[in-house]
């Protein structure tokens, strides 16, 4: 043992005298009165043996966990849990947390393909309808998100998937399965007619036409009651199974989805295929639209919601691009809204109100602009909690009211912040004690 | 030799206030050509009308022999003109490496793309933080992601605006630097500064817009012993 050591030993150990009767007598304090006094009918009893003794076992304690940082194989241990290496700011690569996403994303799509058999019916059916949320938050957000085109008429395009799969049915014989599509590109379709003339506005001017363009359409769908049946509204078809249909009883010559299995009746099965279905389709959704942020024309959006003017200047073409925007997320909503009308079974106006196009902006906005997982938190809170809290149904408006305030003061960029990254956060630096802090960054380098 | 681009008899106004007044610029094939002037003479006027914003109301600008007056902004863009704009506009948000594919024509670029590569070259530093919000960058840093974004679309003509705003002498001398670099590449320049002592001895030659009119025109030595140049613009030392 050389000299140093030896010092630095003897030094340890006073240090460890020293902590050990500081210990103990905090332990004493705090003992004292727990076990040294005893309850004894009406009087107390004093016990002073006890406390010394926890003190004594506390204060033996502290001086070997002192003393223990004099073995090599401790302080090894202290340096590992405490990482020298990450000393300063770093810049993270992409795909560091890879892998962990990878299984978050596996999980949830299992737990989402499993959560139909585990739950009963009516939960099925809020599923459904927060399933459905997701897609309109989804397509939302990338209007609003990603383009940052504020739309406030979102709810319009909802409202043409649901009233082709309805009216489509009525007139032309359109099943579930034809509708989606259809749908989907005649509510793209309204989303361009919409688009041409408000691509030239900016910001309020644009909330105001969106908004008008929402209320248009509802009014069309209230006041056209030949077509549309008016307030009446339409009744829209169930999804069938490659021809089963999940009636109690088929049409003419079908076989109902349960007397073919031979399986009970119940419309479990029904809404078992529309959440299903629902769920495929979101998922691909999601991943879709996560890809598209990596590409030319999710990139596009954010380059031109950023900056228009550089964005011009670099040959990009503001039109097409806003166009494919609103296109897209008008897209996203008519597929949702053909679901949303299987799903009732019918439609009518009073579904498509500018309150709905509130909610659909409150989840985006909650939720984080452009953040996808942000977005479907969001939808999942907002239409899980408030069939949790039925009894406060009354309140549901005023909560919503508050948690938005709420929201917006603390946490103003939503719940998931979209950002890309900056900076790894720095691991909390362990100085020894003696040992100067070195001021230099690791990459932040020399200024320029 | 024909001029690359040539700007002729140009009249711009904003509404009743005329901008600019019987404009004429040509530039040469690998030329560095710096227009100098006072703030509001019109020099950032006469570049963005290149772009259509405003519309000229009189004359015309042709590039490689084509008109461009009659152009959408963004066609502009897609013939082989950069403009690196006045107060850089980087994509905060997005990291470098998503502000330099933007720059390539279509916003098509790849990772693998090699002008990517030279542009790493050229500002090494873009290279160490390309994964960084570009909003997270010192002004001179931002200034470089600008210049490198309008390279990605291998222009043959590079408009910078007052690519020396607010930055550091240090940092400006920097830039210029690789500017020369990136002329002696054979990239057209023109440059559009209110500082003049650097930008005369940058260019080949030179224009002083005063008040919406070509004042003076000449080599940039020249300019740079010009008496009236060095007292509006030196300082008159």
């Amino acid at each position: 043992m050389s000299h140093t050591e030896q010092y630095n030993f003897s030094k340890t150990a006073l240090r460890g005298l020293r902590d050990a009767a500081f210990a103990g007598v905090i332990a004493l304090i705090v003992f004292g009165p727990m076990n040294g006094l005893i309850l004894d009918g009406y009087g107390l009893d004093f016990h002073l043996d006890r406390p010394f003794l926890m003190a004594g076992i506390v204060a033996l304690g502290r001086f070997l966990l002192t003393l223990s940082g004099c073995l090599p194989a401790v302080r090894q241990l202290r340096e590992r849990l405490m990482d020298f290496s990450h000393r300063g700011v770093t810049v993270e690569q992409p795909g560091d947390s890879q892998v962990r996403w990878k299984v978050l994303i596996l999980l949830t799509i299992i737990t989402g393909l499993c959560a139909p058999f585990l739950v009963s019916k009516y939960w099925l059916t809020i599923l459904i309808l927060a399933l459905i949320y997701v897609l309109l938050g989804l397509g939302l957000n990338i209007v609003v998100g990603f383009a940052g085109l504020l739309d406030l008429g979102f709810v319009a395009f909802y409202a043409v998937g649901a009233y082709v799969i309805a009216l489509g049915a009525q007139y032309w014989g359109l099943g579930f399965w034809t509708a989606i599509p259809v749908a989907a590109v005649l509510a793209a379709l309204a989303g361009c007619i919409l688009a041409f003339p408000v691509l030239r506005m900016h910001g309020d001017y644009l909330a105001i036409v969106t908004l008008g363009f929402g209320e248009i359409i509802r009014l069309v769908l209230n006041n056209w009651l030949d077509f549309t049946g008016g307030p009446n509204g339409v009744r829209a078809p169930s999804p069938t199974l490659f021809g089963l249909e999940f009636t109690r009883k088929a049409k003419e010559g079908g076989i109902p989805f349960h007397e073919y299995f031979g399986l009970e009746y119940s419309s479990f099965y029904k809404y078992l295929l529309i959440y299903l279905v629902l769920f495929v389709i979101v998922v691909a959704l999601t991943l879709f639209v996560h890809r598209l942020r990596n590409m030319p024309m999710g990139r596009a959006w954010e380059a031109l919601r950023e900056n228009e003017i550089a964005c011009r200047s670099l040959g990009i073409n503001h039109v097409t691009v806003k166009l494919s925007a609103f296109m897209m997320g008008a897209m996203t909503a008519g597929i949702g809204g053909v679901f949303f009308a299987s799903y009732q079974g019918f439609v009518n106006p009073t579904s498509f109100t500018f309150f709905e196009s509130a909610l659909i902006l409150a989840i985006v906005v909650l939720g984080g602009m452009g953040s996808i997982v942000g977005v479907i938190i969001a939808a999942f809170v907002f239409t899980l909690v408030p069939e949790m809290l039925r009894e406060f149904a009354d309140y549901r408006v005023l909560v919503f009211g508050v948690v938005m305030v709420l929201m917006m003061i603390w946490r103003p960029r939503g719940l998931l912040q979209i950002r890309r990254k900056a900076f790894k956060r720095p691991r909390p630096v362990y100085t020894r004690p003696g040992e100067a802090q070195p001021l230099h960054a690791a990459s932040a380098g020399q200024s320029l | 030799m024909s001029n690359l681009f040539e700007v002729r008899n140009l009249d711009v106004c904003y509404g009743p206030v005329q901008a600019l007044r019987d404009v004429n610029v040509e530039i040469k094939k690998g030329e560095i050509v710096t227009l100098i002037g006072a703030n509001g003479a019109g020099k950032s006027t006469l570049l963005m009308s290149l772009f259509g914003q405003p519309k000229p109301k009189n004359g015309s600008i042709r590039f490689k022999g084509e008109e461009l007056t009659r152009l959408a902004t963004h066609q502009v863009g897609n013939l082989g003109i950069a403009l690196v704009p006045e107060g850089r506009r980087v994509f905060s948000s997005m990291t470098i490496e998503e502000n330099l594919m933007m720059g390539g024509a279509g916003c098509t670029a790849d990772k693998d793309d090699p002008v990517l590569a030279h542009v790493y070259e050229l500002f090494p530093r873009l290279k160490e933080r390309q994964h960084q919000r570009a909003g997270t960058l010192s002004g001179g840093e931002q200034q470089m992601l600008a210049i490198g974004r309008a390279l990605m679309s291998r222009p043959d003509l590079l408009l910078l605006d007052e690519p020396s705003l607010g930055l550091a002498p240090l940092v400006i001398k920097k830039i210029f630097e690789t500017l020369e670099m990136i002329a002696k590449e054979g990239t057209t320049i023109f440059l559009v500064e209110q500082n003049a002592n650097y930008a005369l001895k940058f260019a080949d030659r030179g224009y002083v817009l005063v008040n919406g009119n070509i004042k003076l025109t000449g080599s940039g030595d020249e300019l740079l012993a010009d008496p009236e140049v060095r007292k509006a613009y030196l300082g008159g030392h």
